[in-house]
């Protein structure tokens, strides 16, 4: 009797209630209307509980009534929402408050479905508004350590165009179909625990089974519809037995729910995802024996935040290797498992570590560790292992964290390591590529991975003087945002021919003008007598570009060696061209700064001409270094070009650039030589010793990117970037005293030399007792 | 002439292009940073000046109950005996002074919790666990006490400390059982404290709340640390309600835990999503102009959030007594809120590429 009645008053109340709930509805967006929904049925069950049955029978009358004017919503979803309302009538009318709590957790799920399919279709109509509004009306993941709640959706509504309606709708399916079936699996663990009261497992339960028909199709596309059907009957006989306090039932048809979501992926990973995961996968494992010996000395732990990188590194790989394990179960099933093993003895042994107990040595770490990876390589599929800059970044990401965190506990030295970590990462990933297609931003990202830039310091003056974690922070901010556009700059390369063309011939004539200031500075003075030294340094420079050119072809093929070694490779060739700039401004300053020096020449021949075969070899190295070094440069900047676009259309960009620097070159020479020769003299070894300060000050930095120089920042002193780029100028007391050097080197070679010839005329005075025969060349 | 200027001006251009091989151009766009986060500092200061007041006002009450029980031999049933009327009125000082101060804190902890470079005195002064709870999470520290004793990773100083030695619910921590309301029962938290126990920490809680005071006021304020601050302590609800539902608010006399009794959890709550939501405020513009549909939500979520805490506050504040069943209900539906509400606010800050910190 007290049903009926209870019923009576929903149907009475819901009549009188649609009427005005329409009105409301129809100006209420989906999130307000489904905020509503929920807000009743908790007041419903709210009163149920304290007792209160006629209270909470009109709550579920007002919330059928908000439903019921919800017409916006898939009709699918409607029905669900209808039999969810339903539901909670009955429960009401039962005083049945478990019932009533799957009932709200059924409407959830419904109310979830639609939202997801009408965002979706709304995509498909390319009408962002809607998707945006519809969009707001969803669950979201947990965060953890790896991940915070999911928002590549919102970020792909807002990107929407004519022309990547399924490129965002696979964005979408990827954010929300894996948050919900995240949140299913989540959701079924709390029904299934006994030991959290009945009525949240209720209400966990009707969420789980009311988020499966979110997740169902993907489940029938690759188990077949009837396969999703089954599940579907187990989701409601797991509610059915819930309910009927049947915990045997519960708990069997639980395991085989749980088990059915870890053998497939809603939102299964797109092949380039893939390639991300395995990217992120490899890297982490790589760095997880290098944190391990720097953290253990035999079987002993020396410094605890070591190996605390290490199992944070290693919960990173795991957490690829989980996503990829779909994947690899498919090629290999019982490879896959053997490799899950390896994947728990070595977290076992990192747990140990991180216990202080069992500490096994670091040979059998890394062994364990190659072990694994070389495994895991020979199962993957070969395009999981090319370059993969996605994987780069989160890989960097994650050790930037480490840099973060070794700061907030006070181990700068921790923190510098990790910093070096970091930009090598970014050094050997993306840097080549993002060199060819937006070099400024690895200014920006070197600058704050040094010294500075833009008026915002670097990381590594800030770390060398410890500064405080928030100074840090903000920095790594801003390297977050420069990072952040430089993937974006590498997700979205232009594909264009004419683009391409044009970053090619920028990239040519970029490198090719440094050879060519660099040669018309050294040839300048030769001229006249001296000439003929021209042809040594023209066939240098002819052999470079044939260097050069083998190069390119080698280029394809060992591209990857080459760039291993990326700046210690750098390093070393730098410190030769050095080496040779320092002998020739020494010769240049002793045989071109006499100031009686044409008539000198003619007193020497006979000596000098003695030397030619030794300054010939000299001249033909520096005109080889000059312009190998901006050639090698150049090969290796434009073959991210020709990933992009291919060998011939970059040819094209070379050839303009060529063509361009050939212009230059040839109006430099020719304007200089009319210049008065004793001014080009003097301009001349100017930029020559520039050329030299600017190369060592570049070297030094080099050299404190691999760790071979220490970093000593000069306190209080702050260099804009451009002084980097420009001048090699770091505030570092190492590059600075360094450039110093060079430029004491400069000034001295000329002093001494007029200090030579000073003496060497007064000593053939004293001999002659004759006067100087020739006064200086005016000329 | 003219041919030497154009030459160096080239061999000049060409230097600066060989030393330069990119140009110089405007860096990356920095997260938007037009929000004015004064009032939050400000807030934040003078409430953590509040505090200080109350944390001042416990030393004082605290220092003349020890002069009390000293010269008492701390003997505290001859204490009792002895100075029934004074004793009592020191120890509602002290509480009346730990309320105070605790009210502040809570006012702030939204932020002092979230924002990751002042958490450490969220731990130190509010959330910690003890050494015996949690040796992997206590904080390391170490309490030294008025006779010499040292309590190391004692926990945090109001709940682990302050309150199970005023309220005497923490026998360790308690001098003597009394009938401090004189209604003829000794009943729970009626007690007591341990002199040197409550000396000891409220000279211990006035230090590290100058200490908060210093670093809230060196503390210069970022998006970032407002959108931690969010995203980290809103969803924390559920943890919240069943410390409210494990407290004597709930479990009544039967309760095991030693901790909010001087205050409810609710009340907590409260202040918490206070300064969480005065936080918000000042950065509502940028998501506003950002998404206006995902404001209009967000500020709804917190509105929802907030009068839902406040109207259970009041219920009980108004003598409703809650069941376990109940407060575990209304835990569920505060966590599905919240987790709703730091979803939302996480979307906000992915669009304005602002960084949330761990």
């Amino acid at each position: 009797m007290q049903r009926i009645r209870f019923f009576l008053i929903f149907v009475i109340i819901a009549i009188l209630g649609v009427g005005i709930v329409t009105a409301q509805a129809e100006e209420m967006q989906p999130w307000q209307t489904a905020d509503s929904l929920q807000d009743t049925l908790f007041l419903a069950q709210s009163a149920l509980l304290a007792g209160d049955a006629p209270a909470a029978a009109e709550h579920i009358a007002a919330a059928q009534a908000i439903a019921a004017a919800w017409d916006d919503l898939p009709p699918a979803s409607r029905e669900r929402l209808d039999e969810a309302m339903m539901m909670a009538a009955t429960a009401v009318a039962e005083e049945n408050l478990n019932a009533l709590a799957v009932a709200k957790g059924q409407a959830q799920g419904a109310i979830y479905g639609g939202s997801y399919l009408r965002t979706r279709q709304a995509i498909e109509m390319g009408d962002t508004p809607a998707a945006q509004q519809w969009l707001l009306v969803r669950d979201f993941r947990p965060s953890t350590r790896f991940s915070r709640p999911g928002a590549d959706a919102t970020l792909a509504v807002r990107q929407l165009t004519a022309e990547n309606l399924q490129e965002i709708v696979a964005r979408l399916d990827a954010d929300l179909l894996d948050t919900y079936q995240a949140r299913l699996s989540e959701h079924l663990a709390t029904a299934v625990d006994t030991n959290i009261v009945p009525n949240r497992r209720a209400e966990a339960a009707g969420l789980a089974a009311a988020y499966w028909p979110i997740i169902a199709p993907a489940y029938g596309e690759q188990q077949g519809e009837q396969a999703a059907n089954r599940v579907a009957n187990q989701f409601g006989d797991m509610v059915t037995a819930l309910l009927a306090g049947d915990e045997t039932a519960v708990a069997s048809l639980a395991t085989d729910l749980q088990t059915t979501l870890q053998s497939f992926r809603a939102a299964p990973l797109s092949p380039s995802e893939e390639a991300r995961r395995a990217g992120q996968l490899m890297r982490f494992l790589a760095l997880v024996p290098i944190e391990y010996e720097r953290g253990v000395q035999g079987t002993t732990v020396m410094v605890d935040l070591e190996i605390q990188e290490a199992v944070t590194f290693m919960q990173g790989a795991q957490a690829a290797f989980a996503d990829l394990r779909l994947s690899l179960d498919g090629l290999d099933a019982a490879k896959t498992a053997d490799l899950a093993q390896q994947f728990s003895t070595i977290t076992t042994h990192l747990n140990d570590a991180n216990r202080r107990e069992n500490v096994v040595p670091v040979d059998q770490m890394v062994t364990a560790v190659t072990q694994l990876m070389t495994e895991l390589e020979q199962l993957f599929p070969s395009a999981w292992l090319e370059n993969n800059a996605n994987a780069d970044f989160d890989v960097l990401a994650s050790v930037l964290d480490q840099m973060e965190t070794a700061v907030k506990a006070g181990d700068y030295a921790l923190a510098e390591s990790a910093r070096l970590e970091a930009y090598a990462i970014f050094d050997f990933g993306p840097e080549p590529r993002l060199l060819a297609f937006a070099p400024p931003l690895v200014a920006e990202v070197d600058g704050l991975f040094w010294q500075g830039y833009s008026g915002q310091a670097g990381l590594a003056q800030a770390i060398a003087l410890k500064a405080e974690p928030g100074t840090i922070s903000t920095i790594r901010q801003q390297l977050d945002a420069a990072l952040a556009q430089a993937q974006l700059t590498l997700g979205d390369l232009p594909s264009a021919p004419g683009a391409i063309i044009t970053n090619a011939a920028i990239i040519v004539f970029r490198e090719g003008l440094e050879s060519v200031v660099i040669l018309a500075a050294l040839m300048a003075s030769m001229v006249g007598a001296y000439a003929h030294y021209r042809r040594p340094m023209a066939l240098g420079a002819i052999l470079s570009l044939v260097a050069t050119a083998v190069t390119w072809i080698l280029a394809q093929r060992i591209l990857s060696s080459l760039t291993r070694y990326g700046e210690r490779l750098e390093a070393v060739v730098s410190l030769i061209a050095i080496g040779i700039l320092l002998l020739i401004t020494n010769w240049f300053f002793h045989k071109t700064y006499w100031k009686d020096w044409m008539a000198g020449f003619h007193a020497q021949k006979r000596q000098l001409l003695s030397r030619e075969t030794g300054q010939f070899v000299g001249l033909l190295l520096l005109g080889f270094t000059s312009m190998y070094r901006e050639g090698f440069e150049t090969v290796l900047f434009l073959q991210a070009l020709t990933l992009e676009a291919g060998t011939a259309v970059v040819l094209q960009g070379v050839a303009f650039g060529v063509v361009a620097v050939l212009v230059v070159g040839l109006i430099t020479f020719r304007l200089q030589a009319r210049l008065p020769y004793k001014q080009m003299l003097v301009w001349t070894g100017v930029l020559i010793g520039l050329v030299l300060v600017t190369m060592v000050g570049k070297t030094v930095h080099v050299m404190q990117a691999v760790s071979w120089l220490p970093i000593t920042p000069i306190q209080g002193l702050t260099l804009p970037y451009w002084a980097g780029l420009w001048l090699g100028l770091f505030a570092t007391w190492q590059g600075i005293v360094a450039q110093a050097g060079a430029a004491v080197f400069v000034v001295g070679s000329y002093y001494l030399a007029e200090f030579i010839q000073s003496r060497n005329r007064q000593q053939l005075r004293q001999k002659t007792g004759a006067q100087p025969a020739i006064k200086p060349s005016k000329s | 002439m003219f041919k030497q200027i154009i030459l160096i001006f080239l061999l000049m251009v060409s230097l600066i292009m060989a030393g330069c091989s990119s140009p110089e151009v405007e860096p990356t766009p920095a997260p938007v940073s037009e929000a004015d986060l004064t009032a939050v500092k400000q807030y934040a200061l003078d409430n953590a000046q509040q505090m200080k007041q109350g944390t001042t006002n416990l030393l004082t009450a605290a220092q003349a109950y020890y002069d009390l029980a000293a010269s008492s031999g701390f003997d505290y049933q001859a204490m009792w005996d002895n100075n029934t009327t004074e004793a009592a009125q020191l120890v509602a000082d002290a509480q009346a002074a730990w309320v105070e101060a605790s009210t502040h804190y809570e006012l702030d902890e939204g932020i002092i919790a979230g924002v990751p470079s002042l958490a450490s005195y969220d731990v130190w002064i509010d959330a910690g666990p003890s050494a015996e709870e949690d040796p992997a999470e206590a904080y390391e520290w170490t309490l030294e006490l008025p006779d010499g004793r040292s309590l190391t990773s004692p926990g945090n100083f109001f709940h682990s400390l302050l309150e199970p030695t005023i309220w005497g619910t923490n026998p360790e921590f308690t001098g003597l059982a009394v009938d401090l309301d004189g209604d003829g029962a000794v009943e729970l938290g009626e007690a007591l404290p341990e002199a040197n126990m409550l000396l000891g920490a409220a000279q211990g809680l006035d230090g590290a709340t100058s200490e908060m005071i210093t670093a809230v006021t060196d503390w210069q304020p970022s998006l970032s640390d407002a959108f931690t601050a969010l995203v980290v302590m809103i969803p924390t609800m559920n943890e919240y309600f069943e410390q409210w539902k494990l407290s004597s608010y709930i479990a009544g006399s039967q309760t095991q835990e030693t901790a909010f009794i001087g205050a409810s959890r609710l009340f907590d709550i409260n202040g918490i999503l206070n300064g969480l939501d005065i936080t918000y405020d000042n950065v509502a513009d940028l998501v506003a102009d950002s998404d206006p549909n995902l404001h209009g939500q967000i500020a709804d979520g917190f509105d929802d959030l907030r009068g839902y805490v406040s109207d259970l506050y009041t219920q009980e504040q108004n003598g409703t007594r809650f069941t376990a069943e109940q407060a575990d209900l209304f835990g569920t539906e505060a966590q599905n809120k919240a987790t709703a509400l730091a979803g939302q606010v996480s979307q906000a800050a992915v669009l304005l590429n602002i960084t949330i910190e761990e």
